[in-house]
C-alpha cells in the first residue's frame, strides 16, 4: 500500500468515512504496526478537538437546574410540623393535644411505615425505569408551559421500546387544594388516555412513572391538566399547564 | 455590549468543582516568640497542577455530591456552543440536557485510563449532535438543522470569563493550530466533525468530492503536524 493510500485510509478512518472493505484494509495494517496505529489514533484525537472550536457561549441559566433535577430526583421529605407558639394559657391544652398526638401516632405508626415502604419503593421504581431508559439510547419529549404556568417545563424520557417512560417535572406550581395534574397521551385521532396523576413538591418539581398499555411511540401529543383530585376524568376537564408533541 | 450584571446572572458556579482557584501561601514554622518565621524558599519545583477533569472524573465514578454539577460547570459552555452551530435554542437545550444525562447515567462506564474525563463527554455530546441531525435530515422541510460554518470563533477572540482557565488555554492552542488551515480545510473539517460524509460535505460545499477528499486529508494532516503532542482534551 503506497502512502498517499494510506494517508487517505487514516483520514477516512478519522472522519469515519471508510466503506467495509476499507475499514478491513485499514485494520489489517494497523494490526501490524504499532507506530501507525498509534498515528491514526492521533489523527483521529485532532479532529476531535474541534469541539473547542464551537467556542464557549454562556448556556441558559436555568440549564443547570434542569439537568442537576433529572440526575438528582427531587426526594420527598417527611416533615414534622412546627409547634404554635403557645402562652401560659395555652400550655395545658397543649398537653392535652401532646398525649392525644402520642396517643394517635403509636395507633398510627404502622401506617407511617407503610408509606415510608411505599415511598421507597417508589424512588426504587423510578430509579430502575431511569437505568432502562438510559440503557439504550434513551428518547425525550419537552413539554412547555402554557397559560398559568408559563415557568413550567417537563420532559418525558423512554426507552427504545416505548414501555419505561418517566415524566420529569420543574416549575410548577403545586395544584390547588383537592385537585392534582393529569398526563394526557394523545393519539393521532385526538382521543386522550390518561398516564399518571400527580402533585408538585414545594420547588414545582415531580419525578413520575407512566403507565401505558401502549408503547408511548403510538401518541402523538402529551398535555398535563388540573383534575379534581378524587375524580375519574375520561378526559381533561381543564386548559392544558404543560404541552408538547412526539417528534416525527 | 454584555451589562456586568447580565454577566454575572450568566455565570456558571464553579463551586462543583471542588477545585482552589486561590492556594493559601504556605507559611514557615513557628519560632519561640510565637511569630511566623518567613516561608523556607526552596528549589523543588511545584508539582504540576493536576487537570480540573482528572479531579471531576474521579468524583463521578465515586457518586460524589455535586461531582455531575462541577462537570457541568466545566464542559456546558463548550457543549452548549456545539449544539448551538446545528441547533435553534429549544433543540439545544434537549441536547444539552440529554448529555449530561448520559453522563449522569453512564458514569461508571467511564474509564480513566482510556482517555480523558473531557474527552469522553465532548465525544457523548458530538454523538448526541450527530445523532439529532442525522435524524432530521430524512425530514428536512421539518428539521431544517444545519451545522453553521460562519459561527466559528475568530481567532482573536477574547476568553470566556465564565469559562475555566484550563480549558480557555486549550481553546486558544487549537485556535492557533487552526489558524494554518485555510478556509475549505477548516470548513470540511468542521462538517466531517458533526458526521456529514465526504458526500454530503461536497453536495453542501458544492466542490466535487476529490476536493472534499483532498481538503480533509491535507487538513487533518495540517491539525495533527500543528497539534504535534498536545494533549488538548484526549
Amino acid at each position: 500500500m503506497d502512502a498517499a493510500t494510506l494517508n487517505d485510509l487514516i483520514s477516512g478512518y478519522a472522519v469515519d468515512d471508510l466503506s467495509e472493505a476499507e475499514a478491513r484494509e485499514l485494520e489489517a495494517v494497523l494490526a501490524r504496526d504499532s507506530a501507525l496505529r498509534r498515528e491514526a489514533e492521533a489523527v483521529r484525537q485532532a479532529l476531535e478537538t474541534l469541539a473547542l472550536d464551537a467556542g464557549a457561549q454562556a448556556p441558559p441559566p436555568d440549564l443547570r437546574g434542569r439537568v442537576m433535577a433529572v440526575a438528582e430526583p427531587p426526594r420527598r421529605r417527611l416533615r414534622m410540623p412546627s409547634w404554635p407558639m403557645l402562652g401560659f394559657a395555652g400550655m395545658s391544652t397543649a398537653g392535652a393535644v401532646a398525649v392525644a398526638a402520642v396517643i394517635v401516632l403509636t395507633l398510627r405508626v404502622g401506617d407511617l411505615q407503610e408509606t415510608v415502604d411505599d415511598m421507597q419503593d417508589e424512588l426504587s421504581a423510578q430509579s430502575a425505569a431511569l437505568v432502562d431508559i438510559y440503557a439504550t439510547e434513551p428518547h425525550s419529549v419537552t413539554l412547555h408551559g402554557m397559560p398559568g404556568a408559563e415557568d413550567a417545563w417537563a420532559q418525558l424520557m423512554f426507552d427504545d421500546a416505548g414501555s419505561q417512560v418517566m415524566l420529569v417535572v420543574d416549575g410548577l406550581h403545586a395544584p390547588r387544594l383537592d385537585h392534582v395534574y393529569h398526563l394526557w397521551l394523545v393519539d393521532a385521532s385526538g382521543n386522550r388516555v390518561s398516564g399518571a396523576n400527580f402533585s408538585t413538591d414545594h420547588a414545582g418539581s415531580a419525578v413520575v412513572l407512566v403507565v401505558s398499555d401502549h408503547p408511548v411511540h403510538v401518541f402523538h401529543a402529551f398535555e398535563v391538566t388540573e383534575e379534581p383530585m378524587h375524580a375519574t376524568p375520561s378526559g381533561p376537564t381543564g386548559p392544558p399547564m404543560l404541552a408538547g408533541e412526539m417528534p416525527q | 455590549m454584555t451589562s456586568g450584571g447580565a454577566i454575572a446572572a450568566e455565570l456558571p458556579s464553579l463551586a462543583g468543582l471542588g477545585i482552589p482557584h486561590l492556594r493559601r501561601p504556605v507559611a514557615g514554622p513557628v519560632d519561640r516568640r510565637g511569630t511566623l518565621a518567613p516561608a523556607r524558599m526552596t528549589s523543588e519545583r511545584p508539582e504540576p497542577a493536576e487537570r480540573p477533569d482528572a479531579i471531576l472524573g474521579r468524583r463521578l465514578v465515586r457518586n460524589e455530591p455535586d461531582a455531575l454539577g462541577g462537570v457541568y460547570d466545566l464542559l456546558s459552555p463548550t457543549v452548549w456552543s456545539m449544539a448551538r452551530r446545528a441547533f435553534p435554542h429549544a433543540v439545544a437545550e434537549d441536547v444539552v440536557q440529554d448529555v449530561f444525562m448520559q453522563v449522569w447515567t453512564r458514569r461508571h462506564q467511564f474509564d480513566e485510563s482510556r482517555g480523558s474525563l473531557a474527552a469522553w463527554v465532548l465525544r457523548i455530546a458530538r454523538n448526541r449532535i450527530t445523532d439529532t441531525i442525522r435524524a432530521a435530515s430524512a425530514r428536512p422541510q421539518l428539521y431544517p438543522y444545519e451545522v453553521d460554518l460562519d459561527a466559528r470563533l475568530p481567532a482573536d477572540s477574547e476568553p470566556a470569563p465564565w469559562e475555566h482557565a484550563w480549558l480557555t488555554e486549550r481553546r486558544q492552542k487549537l485556535r492557533q493550530a487552526i489558524h494554518g488551515l485555510n478556509q475549505t480545510e477548516q470548513d470540511v473539517l468542521w462538517l466531517a466533525y458533526f458526521g456529514y460524509t465526504q458526500s454530503e460535505i461536497s453536495k453542501r460545499l458544492d466542490v466535487p468530492l476529490g476536493t472534499v477528499k483532498t481538503r480533509t486529508r491535507a487538513g487533518l494532516r495540517k491539525l495533527r503536524e500543528r497539534l504535534g503532542d498536545q494533549d488538548l482534551v484526549g
